[in-house]
């Protein structure tokens, strides 16, 4: 896949790549994985996804806290 | 110790001068920055690998690398790019992992058992304010939708809240798939434009919330 093709799905499907047809997603994840402007124009995506669609997941209060007990423990 | 101080003000420093100090080892700055950008960095782990307790871990992983690096990180690039940078790289090793695990073994049982317990609504109570603010903003994109081309419209409908393929809203509207993927990509711009200006007119002279509204029809 190249950046051209990763942008335009991005633009028409989101950045979910669970709602990508499967063989475009696993592309995806390749590109994802070798080119930084491809991952800006994913988290800028992901930006847009928020904004629209808002956030799916529970709330994160539980999360924070989870966050920073693991960074005492691990550091 | 990065949380040990609860700050209930928002703090009003960049993103890059809190990380800073971080470094000075000042109390709280931490919890600051993972409560601006926890959300995203999850929802970009969620995006790639499409499990909302694997993306959690993902997460809290990558926040653990972050205050690992910040004695010898240097402002050279935005703090909030380099961030998302590692919580995608993160992602996809774990993906790879993960399928890779599944490949090998494809019914781990404790895959399963959390699987089939999965209830990530259950995992924290929601507050009076939380979800206030996601019944505002889904009136917000349900105004916002009403003003959409009604083709348009029907396309993000179809897409992200009934969750149909793009070949299917296609037989359903009657169209070719790149016709839906142009009305999906018109939406889509038309419906942030909207929302940009409404977010704008609703936190005129008071600071916008961090947390973020509900999305109708979400993955659970």
């Amino acid at each position: 896949m190249d950046i051209a093709r990763f942008k335009a799905n991005l633009n028409a499907l989101g950045a979910d790549l669970e709602r990508w047809p499967p063989d475009e997603a696993e592309a995806a994840v390749a590109l994802l994985a070798a080119s930084t402007p491809a991952q800006d124009l994913f988290a800028r995506a992901t930006a847009d996804d928020l904004l629209l669609f808002g956030d799916a997941g529970p709330d994160v209060d539980g999360l924070t806290d989870a966050t920073l007990q693991r960074i005492d423990s691990e550091t | 110790m990065p949380g040990s101080m609860n700050i209930d003000v928002a703090d009003q420093r960049s993103d890059e001068d809190l990380f800073m100090a971080c470094a000075d080892d000042e109390p709280g700055a931490f919890r600051q920055l993972v409560d601006r950008h926890l959300r995203m960095v999850r929802r970009l782990a969620l995006n790639v690998l499409g499990d909302v307790h694997e993306a959690e871990d993902v997460a809290q992983e990558v926040f653990v690398s972050v205050w690992k690096a910040r004695i010898d990180w240097r402002p050279d690039a935005r703090f909030a790019t380099w961030l998302h940078r590692i919580a995608i790289n993160k992602a996809i090793d774990r993906r790879r992992s993960f399928r890779g695990a599944l490949r090998i073994s494809p019914e781990p049982q404790d895959v399963i058992t959390r699987l089939a317990d999965a209830d990530p609504r259950a995992a924290a109570p929601e507050d009076a304010q939380g979800r206030l603010e996601r019944m505002e903003s889904a009136k917000g994109l349900r105004r916002a939708l009403e003003r959409l081309p009604a083709s348009q419209a029907q396309a993000l409908t179809l897409f992200y809240f009934e969750e149909l393929d793009v070949s299917r809203i296609a037989d359903v509207m009657d169209c070719s798939e790149q016709a839906v993927r142009s009305l999906l990509k018109r939406g889509r711009q038309a419906l942030k434009s909207t929302l940009q200006k409404q977010k704008k007119i609703c936190s005129h002279g008071h600071r916008p919330v961090q947390s973020q509204p509900q999305r109708p029809g979400s993955r659970s």
